[in-house]
């Protein structure tokens, strides 16, 4: 009795272990990403140590327009837009504090395209993630500074940015058309002008080395577009050596 | 798994790329990627997108890699990145609501294998179901194939919480798989036990 309680001891260890050892191959042999997706992934992260600004994919670069489009109506709209500038990839090596480089760097253009613009007109840029129309100060580094990473933001801001996509299309259309009514003089010198469909242009903005166009619309909407937001960066670009000396 | 010469290889080819040679730099993104991506998809499982936390954790690899000191091995500062961005890509997935892994995910999945599928899948909700804690010092054990010192530089704790920390990962995983478990879905697809 007890050698066959020995035996059946054995037994469950010895299938535990094969059990445990199937576990542990399974686990130890990952998806492999294909040939394809590899070269891709090595041409985007060389491109982002070349001199020019990273640009891996237009999916990208809407999510930083988005977050400048954010900056532009945080900081009350017309004066920010036209300084803000960021590098998506000035984030620390170690994957941290991309949201507080990229928020200290609106914040910054944001006060300083407008130092005296009164609280009462600011808007916030989603009240769901706790912003306060009212707050004294611009408030554009505490609302990004409530995403931990640069890329919850981008989440954030691509989630609202995309249902206001549509309607910019059209008017980057008519960007071109004469100045409408409504319009006032911005601190930054320049002057809205309102499109023929009634989105007002608050001015443009300087993202990863590209002119981008701000709208809104109603109090909240962040509209943005440019030429290139419309259009993927072309394969060729995206997958261009950059190893050459 | 890591083997030796792939260690070796990646020292090498570090510690050039840190002096500015771009040739090496690419050859160390080539090599490291595959295992990048491994780690990746072993964290994220199914709840978030792998490729693009593994293409962010690439980019940061090559933007950080002037910046390597080289005082910790070259593959326990790579996989500090990915750690990084697959728990922050978990931590934007948790907003969102993703369906719970099963057999039909995996298209084209041949008949004739399914029982190592199934099985796979198992593992992967096994994972998904560990504490982030655990499935972490269980994933750069088991499949990043780290020692237990590496582990704990890139989790910032003792080695002895790392080691309690996969022990227990390990031996969740293992109950969660036993056959039997009515979470299993090889036996619930064929109806009982092995």
């Amino acid at each position: 009795m007890l050698d066959g309680d020995i035996g059946d001891d054995d037994e469950r260890v010895r299938a535990r272990a094969e059990e445990f050892q199937r576990i542990r191959d399974v686990l130890g042999s990952p998806p492999s990403p294909d040939e394809a997706v590899t070269e891709r992934a090595v041409a985007a992260a060389m491109e982002a140590t070349s001199t020019r600004r990273p640009r891996p994919s237009a999916v990208w670069r809407t999510r930083v327009l988005a977050a400048a489009a954010t900056v532009a109506v945080v900081g009350g709209g017309v004066f920010a837009a036209s300084q803000v500038s960021m590098d998506a990839g000035d984030d620390q090596a170690d994957g941290s504090g991309a949201v507080e480089t990229a928020a200290d760097e609106m914040a910054d253009a944001v006060e300083e395209s407008a130092p005296d613009l009164p609280t009462d007109d600011l808007e916030t840029a989603d009240s769901s993630s706790g912003g306060d129309a009212n707050r004294s100060t611009f408030g554009a580094d505490e609302f990004l500074g409530e995403f931990a990473t640069f890329a919850e933001l981008d989440e954030a801001l691509t989630a609202r940015l995309d249902s206001q996509l549509a309607p910019v299309e059209g008017a980057a259309e008519a960007i071109d058309e004469p100045a409408a009514t409504g319009s006032t003089p911005s601190d930054s010198g320049q002057t809205p002008t309102c499109a023929p469909d009634g989105l007002v242009r608050l001015g443009t903005a300087l993202v990863d080395g590209t002119e981008v166009i701000v709208f809104t619309g109603a109090a909240d909407e962040i509209l943005v577009t440019t030429e290139e937001l419309c259009e993927p960066v072309p394969p060729d670009e995206m997958t261009a050596p950059t190893s050459s000396p | 798994m890591i083997d030796d010469l792939t260690r070796q290889r990646l020292a090498r080819l570090a510690t050039a790329a840190r002096d500015g040679d771009r040739v090496a730099l690419e050859d160390l993104l080539r090599l490291a990627y595959p295992l990048i991506h491994g780690v990746c998809a072993r964290l994220i499982g199914t709840q978030g997108d792998v490729e693009d936390t593994a293409q962010v954790a690439l980019t940061k690899i090559a933007q950080g890699m002037s910046n390597y000191r080289g005082d910790a091995q070259v593959t326990t500062w790579m996989h500090r990145i990915a750690t990084n961005c697959a728990l922050d890509e978990l931590r934007r997935a948790r907003r969102r609501a993703t369906p719970a892994p099963t057999v039909d995910d995996l298209d084209g999945a041949p008949d004739d294998n399914l029982t190592t599928v199934e099985f796979s899948v198992d593992v992967t909700r096994a994972l998904d179901a560990l504490s982030v804690e655990f499935r972490t010092a269980v994933v750069l054990r088991d499949v990043a194939d780290l020692d237990y010192d590496e582990i704990a530089e890139i989790v910032d704790c003792p080695i002895g919480t790392v080691k309690s920390r996969i022990a227990r990962g390990r031996a969740q995983l293992a109950e969660m798989l036993a056959p039997g478990n009515p979470a299993r879905t090889a036996d619930v697809e064929r109806g009982g036990d092995d």
